[in-house]
């Protein structure tokens, strides 16, 4: 299945705990899903700068380890897109879920 | 093999292929994040206790497929050649003689026009591609700062206005008007296609740069907006 479209509310929602770096976001989204969900970097990092060009999330640069890193946290207009995009899944999949199992 | 998988031995070779048509300063962003991604994945490989070869083979393994990751880089972000067209759309708009002859072009296609009784359509589209799109790509230009959430201003930016408006000069005024002479009447129907040929290239590059400032809409070459006092 294709999953390409659900990255950015997953980043939101991994934003939701506080701001994170795309490597660890990569592994929450990974460990989270028991593997299931397993994004490239060339996934990754346009859907990252993607949500932040729509102002969703900010990104800020810290030093660690002599290597510079750069973290994402959630803005305000992130949180609310976040709501709105979880509501839409859960209508969504209930749905769905509906229809399969009528269909079994 | 003609599309032969690039081999890639390093993260150095990874990035290069991944970015090589990206434009600054995307190109440096990605190569940063990707590089600090690349070297937590190696120490967590290490810890996890692998030896230095193997966690740099697996880490690399987990970049992911780098033809793949070019395509959704070059998807998103701006090329070197877009950008190349926006940085000549741009000083090309900023020249006050360019709009000069933009202007004298447009009196000697109303004079065309009158003579021809063209409608009103054709004078309007003139009109809009001749005077009024160049005009305030000049004044953009010269202003040097268009903002993303500016949807009109970042698409005049990416029309190339000026080069629109001497093509709209050759496609709608001149080869209607051009005398052909007598021994040449049989090129007339293949004047006709060039004609049909220029009006598709005029539409193809109006698409190009509603792209184009799709693009930059999106991404993140803008100065940020100074906060309102």
């Amino acid at each position: 299945m294709n999953f390409r479209g659900s990255l950015p509310t997953l980043i939101l929602q991994n934003l939701r705990s506080g701001a994170n770096h795309g490597y660890r976001i990569a592994q929450d989204i990974k460990q989270k899903s028991k593997g299931l969900l397993d994004f490239k970097e060339g996934t990754l990092y346009p859907a990252l700068h993607a949500l932040e060009g729509k102002g969703l999330i900010k990104s800020y640069t810290e030093q660690e380890n002599g290597r510079t890193r750069c973290y994402y946290k959630l803005t305000e207009k992130g949180k609310t897109a976040l709501d709105r995009e979880k509501q839409e899944w859960l209508r969504f999949s209930g749905a769905i879920d509906m229809i399969l199992q009528e269909a079994s | 093999m003609l599309f032969r998988k690039p081999k890639v031995q390093n993260v150095s070779e990874w990035l290069e292929a991944a970015t090589r048509k990206i434009a600054s300063p995307a190109r440096e962003r990605i190569r940063l994040e990707i590089e600090a991604h690349y070297a937590e994945s190696v120490a967590t490989h290490l810890t996890g206790g692998l030896s230095e070869n193997d966690a740099q083979m697996a880490a690399l393994a987990e970049l992911g497929d780098v033809r793949h990751a070019a395509r959704r880089f070059k998807r998103q972000y701006l090329t070197t050649r877009q950008a190349q067209h926006l940085e000549t759309s741009d000083k090309n708009s900023a020249n006050l003689f360019y709009l000069g002859v933009l202007y004298l072009m447009f009196f000697v296609s109303l004079d065309k026009l009158r003579s021809s009784s063209s409608s009103a359509a054709t004078l309007v589209f003139l009109f809009l591609f001749q005077v009024a799109l160049p005009t305030t790509a000049f004044y953009l230009a010269r202003r040097k700062t268009v903002y993303p959430d500016e949807w009109l201003p970042v698409l005049i930016r990416c029309c190339n206005a000026h080069a629109l408006g001497y093509l709209s000069f050759v496609v709608f005024t001149v080869p209607p008007y051009v005398d052909l002479p007598n021994a040449a009447l049989h090129m007339a129907k293949f004047f006709n296609w060039e004609n049909a040929a220029l009006r598709l290239f005029f539409f193809i590059r109006l698409a190009y740069a509603l792209r184009l400032a799709k693009k930059l809409h999106d991404s993140q070459n803008y100065p940020e907006r100074p906060a309102s006092s």
